[in-house]
């Protein structure tokens, strides 16, 4: 699409707001486009749940302006027990659904045992959000979800009035209402969506309690919606009505969309992006937010041992110039590490360094002089852009060894990365990951511990690990059980330290300790290279000037509607 | 004529059982399935292969996951049989036969409009070409046609886009649906049409101005343009319709390219989307609607090639 954004600037002067665009304007109303979502059930996993995150259901906290605290929203305050592990949260007093009734505790509650039904309430024939569980560490929500319990008494979220909600922590977790602003944990209408377990989501039927409602929507064209009048905060929502023009897949002309004055608000892709910066105009309504995003690199396993030595993981890892591969493009950063620069606490002491002589000493130590003899390194990726062209070149460059960029269609990629490759074959897979800025998320979810000790496995470790994941003759409690035991005796040293610190980190009561122990197992799985970080990738946006109020935020949610205005 | 019927009728049944088996065979090989994959492109959070597999396990349609291939295969197409696919897997709650009700007249109706648009200017454009063979109307006429059908119609669009939108501002870009959304998708889907038409129109007249009863009737004294008009091009639309009729079929079932720029919602996306994300029942009830849908428009024009030209009879083997 490069030849467009440039070729396009030739044609019309930029920034110019044509008839399109004046008349479709008008004061409290927003135009924008959305990835299309199927459902806009929040406990599955689609665009839809940050959609009703960001616009049509309200959590018991929203994220603060900063991204990186949790500030009261349909919960107007909370206590933490002196152990740390027992929240309760009080429900706003007046708060109410769209139809009038309350919002209370067993609201919440409700939605809260849906969302951990092993069936998955919302999920039944898709991919569930409850995957989310483990790192909220509530006490048996886990057990609960995957079927080894099954009285939902045991679990630790009670509404204790109608005002109160009560949730129980395994274990202390200063980071516990950060995590809430998740779209899994939003709440849900129970009598609406008992009566109608699909219907629910349609304009109307829906009942919600966020600062918008749904009036139109048509599957894969538009989602309307227009304020919340019986919202608690609604003398502070700035606009009367939103409109989402919804697209599949990629839409390439969304920035000339922008700038002929179809929509408010547009996501810029790269090309688009040196181009707006480039323009005098433009420029001053590109807005950004950095440090949501990693990009990764996981080892693949193989028959080939030759990455099963450590010693030649660091060596890679030493060897990548991540400032030379973030120069290719505006958006990205170096990332030398697989905690992000957006968390509090954060140190760049933690980071990989660049240092290419070590890496040369490693590779020569591990028999490779000047990468002689060392096999043509793979990285599986979905797809290619200037960044991967740049990794891929560079990394080879700097250590004197072939890597090539291994592009696959998606359903080949997913079924590749978790196979032991042939002896020919060795590498990493190429990822993304972006998350809320939580340490429990970044130093204990994705490449959590359980994961990381799965990767530290011997190849053929591995397989075996694999078979009884599909053994499905196993009752869930035995399998949970045995692929544990089984991951103790073969996970690597290294990988099963970094769990017992991640552990140790969940037992403390001290948040300060909390974090700097989380930080610690963080830098300890990093330097099992299991996990190469390459960059941090930032978001940008153009946004017109006539809107005000626009609070980008790291990860998946982009922003929330309620504190914008237009015009 | 029922015999025709009859076996053209049973021809159609069997290839459909041919190109569902087909499908849902090729489906079985491709890698991946459809929980890992939107996993992968829905941003989701990373999961290990235990947690994958638990997701998949809630993954309950239907077909669960220990139900075996040759049963799945038989549940969908006991399905199909009533006209009943099934929910899609990324659109759970909405049925395969409902997203092809919506989709399919979205594509037919742009298919229409093209393929309207593209008659009405290939045949005067054919006819002239035809008719001034070898004069330079020919040759320009013919080149136009010809980068035309060189350019891609997704190309075509953007070009469109560049002027339209970006630089005079006077349609958008995208959305559906509207008037003025309407006309650089059908001006792109209409564009290589006329190319081939035209093309097809030309080469059929010249074939047929050749022929004794034009020479003769022009010997009789009939006007030019009379012979021209009554003799001429009306044998000459014959051949022209066996393309027409599978061309705006192929048109109507969508063209993802177009659809996809233009962020409209027409069957052509649905079905790159479902083979993309492994969607079985979308993926296997979109190309059952798509051979359906060639095979009628064959049918189709058969029938009406059999009653414009008497010649050609309603044999057991269907003529010709």
């Amino acid at each position: 699409m490069t030849v467009v954004a440039s070729g396009a600037s030739a044609l019309a002067a930029p920034g110019f707001t044509g008839a399109i665009g004046q008349r479709a304007q008008s004061a409290g109303a927003l135009r924008i486009f959305y990835p299309n979502f199927p459902v806009l059930d929040p406990q599955v996993v689609t665009n839809g749940m940050w959609f009703a995150a960001a616009a049509l259901l309200e959590g018991l906290v929203t994220l603060g302006p900063s991204g990186t605290e949790a500030v009261p929203a349909a919960a107007e305050k909370w206590d933490v027990s002196a152990d740390g592990k027992t929240y309760t949260f009080t429900l706003r007093s007046g708060a109410t659904w769209s139809n009038g009734d309350p919002v209370t505790a067993q609201d919440f509650a409700w939605t809260y045992k849906r969302l951990l039904t092993p069936q998955g309430g919302g999920t039944g024939v898709t991919l569930g959000a409850n995957s989310y569980q483990p790192i909220l560490r509530i006490v048996g929500a886990v057990d609960y979800q995957s079927g080894i319990l099954t009285d939902w008494s045991k679990v630790g979220i009670k509404a204790t009035s109608a005002q109160q909600l009560d949730i129980q922590l395994e274990n202390p977790n200063a980071e516990f209402p950060l995590l809430l602003v998740h779209p899994s944990m939003l709440p849900m209408n129970p009598k609406l969506v008992e009566a109608k377990p699909k219907d629910w989501q349609l304009p109307e039927n829906w009942v919600g309690n966020g600062p918008f409602s749904p009036t139109a929507w048509t599957v894969n064209t538009s989602i309307t919606l227009a304020a919340n009048e019986t919202y608690w905060d609604h003398a502070n929502v700035g606009l009367k009505s939103v409109q989402a023009r919804l697209y599949e897949g990629v839409l390439d002309t969304a920035a000339v969309s922008y700038e002929s004055g179809e929509v408010d608000i547009v996501s810029l892709p790269l090309a688009d992006l040196i181009r707006y910066q480039a323009d005098p105009t433009l420029s001053k309504q590109v807005v950004s937010v950095s440090g949501g995003t990693v990009a990764y690199l996981a080892v693949l396993r193989s028959k080939n041992p030759i990455l099963e030595d450590v010693k030649v993981r660091q060596a890679l890892a030493l060897g990548l110039d991540r400032e030379a591969i973030a120069k290719t493009s505006p958006a990205t950063k170096p990332g030398a590490q697989l905690v992000p620069d957006s968390l509090k606490g954060w140190d760049q002491a933690d980071n990989i360094p660049f240092d290419p002589d070590q890496a040369k000493q490693l590779l020569s130590d591990a028999g490779y002089p000047d990468g002689k003899g060392f096999p043509e390194l793979k990285i599986l990726c979905t797809s290619t852009n200037p960044q991967m062209e740049a990794l891929a070149d560079i990394w080879g460059k700097t250590l004197n060894i072939k890597v090539k960029l291994d592009v696959v269609e998606t359903g080949v990629y997913v079924e590749r990365r978790w196979q032991v490759q042939d002896e020919n074959t060795v590498g990493f897979y190429f990822g993304t990951y972006g998350s809320t800025p939580t340490w429990s998320t970044w130093a204990a979810n994705l490449w959590g511990p359980q994961f990381t000790q799965q990767f530290s496995m011997k190849a053929a470790d591995w397989a075996a690990y694999q078979k009884i994941q599909n053994d499905s003759s196993l009752k869930p409690a035995e399998q949970t059980k045995q692929l544990e035991d089984y991951l103790a005796a073969h996970a690597s040293k290294e990988a099963i330290t970094y769990g017992d610190t991640v552990n140790k980190a969940f037992q403390s009561a001290d948040p300060a300790e909390q974090q700097s122990l989380l930080r610690q197992a963080a830098k300890i799985r990093q330097e099992t290279y299991l996990f190469i970080p390459v960059l941090f990738i930032g978001s940008f946006y153009a946004v017109k000037p006539t809107v005000k109020g626009i609070n980008l935020l790291p990860g998946g949610l982009a922003y929330y509607f309620k504190s914008i205005t237009n015009g | 004529m029922i015999r025709f019927l009859f076996w053209r009728l049973v021809r159609i049944v069997l290839s459909v059982i041919a190109v569902s088996l087909i499908t849902f065979l090729l489906l079985q090989a491709a890698p991946g399935n459809f929980a890992d994959i939107q996993r992968v492109t829905s941003g989701a959070t990373q999961l290990t292969p235990s947690q994958a597999q638990e997701a998949i396990g809630q993954f309950q349609t239907r077909y669960g996951p220990q139900v075996p291939m040759w049963k799945q295969y038989l549940r969908f197409m006991q399905g199909a049989i009533r006209w009943d696919f099934g929910p899609s897997y990324k659109y759970p709650n909405l049925t395969v036969q409902h997203i092809i009700a919506m989709a399919f007249p979205v594509s037919a109706s742009l298919a229409l409009m093209a393929v309207a648009i593209a008659v009405l200017i290939a045949v005067p454009l054919g006819v002239i070409a035809a008719v001034r063979q070898n004069t330079w109307i020919d040759y320009s006429t013919m080149f136009l046609v010809t980068s035309g059908r060189a350019l891609p119609s997704y190309l075509f669009a953007i070009v469109l886009i560049l002027i339209f939108s970006r630089a005079l501002h006077w349609l958008p870009t995208s959305g559906w649906p509207g008037v003025k959304q309407t006309i650089m998708p059908v001006a792109a889907l209409a564009l290589p049409s006329i190319a081939i038409m035209a093309r097809y129109i030309r080469t059929s007249m010249l074939e047929t101005l050749r022929q004794d009863y034009i020479v003769t009737a022009r010997a009789k004294g009939g006007g030019f343009s009379a012979v021209v008009m009554r003799h001429a091009l009306r044998n000459s639309l014959i051949p022209f319709i066996t393309i027409v009729g599978p061309y705006l079929a192929a048109l109507m079932t969508g063209t993802v390219f177009i659809e996809s720029i233009f962020a409209i919602p027409g069957l052509g996306l649905y079905f790159a989307q479902a083979a993309a994300a492994r969607d079985m029942p979308l993926l296997m009830g979109a190309t059952i609607f798509f051979a359906l849908i060639l095979m009628v428009a064959n049918l189709l024009v058969d029938i009406a090639y059999r009653l414009l030209d008497p010649r050609i009879g309603f044999g057991p083997t269907g003529g010709r």
